[in-house]
């Protein structure tokens, strides 16, 4: 009989593991990653101190809100982050939040992305920027310098400058942060009819072919702005235009454009 | 010894990870064994139940 209960006991010891594991990997490289840690943490040490306690009714409290509240954020995750994306946006909402933050922290990240094209642009820079959506793009981050910094057009407009180290190559971004810069890109294979399309735009376009990431490309012969994103890329894009797409894809969840025809391609 | 290859690279990659895995695989299951199966399956211990004679 303990023979019979020690193979039960490893046997779902086992699966139990693999089962974690498996969550791990999953979600390693997530946005969402050290949340769910955290939040297991709790689940975890607060259960069992609660266990050992015996304190019941906190226990039933507990259970009664965080359960379900858990369960609905985790669910609704996406849907509350455009809510709350949206909320924030609003031209009442940044006046009022405008009164108490200063300048520098009430811009927000597309507005910072479209300023900085604006002054890439303005200085015929070119540049390639890739931003991560699911895709964490950590076989491409690899390969270029690790930077981890807070998005700005002051470093974009840096790093991009001809002559320096990092100018050549790709910076990839992720939640709003810069990862890496002079990351090498996939280049597509595919056949481009605008001549005037590089190698700097076919390593965007071959990026955007292997991942749900959306690559902003600016020009240093034509001093235009494209924006790429699974097999569709849009050419000579104005900035308003970009901030608007860059709204959309990021915060609506818009499909990665995979199953849309190429324009201009 | 390509079997054995296999094994020393399942064990090693990775292995900090995987070790935080079954630490916590077996929390989880001590503590739901302890907790839950076991209340379950404790069995009555018929000598101490107190029986109610209706008077």
């Amino acid at each position: 009989m303990q023979v019979v209960y020690y193979i039960r006991a490893t046997f779902e010891i086992l699966v139990l593991w693999v089962l974690f594991y498996q969550l791990y990997r999953a979600f390693k490289d997530s946005r969402g990653a050290a949340i769910l840690g955290g939040l297991l943490a709790i689940v975890v040490l607060g259960g069992f101190l609660l266990e050992l306690a015996h304190a019941v009714v906190i226990k039933q409290i507990a259970g009664a809100i965080v359960g379900p509240g858990t369960i609905l954020i985790v669910l609704f995750q996406p849907e509350l982050r455009t809510a709350l994306a949206k909320l924030g946006s609003h031209p009442f909402i940044g006046r009022i939040m405008g009164r108490f933050l200063n300048n520098a922290e009430n811009r927000d990240f597309i507005s910072e992305v479209r300023d900085s094209v604006a002054y890439l642009v303005s200085k015929r820079y070119g540049a390639l920027i890739a931003i991560c959506r699911k895709d964490k793009l950590s076989e491409y981050t690899k390969t270029g310098t690790q930077l981890d910094a807070a998005y700005s057009r002051e470093l974009i407009g840096t790093i991009f400058m001809p002559k320096t180290l990092l100018h050549d190559g790709a910076v990839i971004v992720d939640n709003e942060r810069i990862i890496t810069a002079a990351s090498i890109l996939p280049v597509s294979n595919r056949e481009l009819k605008d001549l005037s399309m590089g190698l700097r735009h076919r390593a965007g376009i071959g990026l955007a072919e292997n991942s749900d990431a959306i690559v902003i490309i600016v020009s240093e012969e034509t001093g235009t702005v494209s924006l790429v994103v699974g097999n569709m890329i849009q050419r000579d894009i104005n900035l308003d235009l970009l901030k608007e797409r860059l709204t959309q894809l990021l915060y609506t969840h818009e499909n990665t454009g995979t199953d849309k025809k190429t324009d201009n391609a | 010894m390509k079997t054995r290859e296999r094994i020393k690279k399942l064990i090693t990659l990775n292995w900090r990870p995987k070790l935080v895995c079954l630490l916590a695989a077996i929390i989880v299951w001590l503590w739901v064994e302890w907790f839950y199966v076991r209340d379950e399956n404790t069995e009555w211990d018929m000598d101490n139940i107190q029986l109610s004679i209706p008077e």
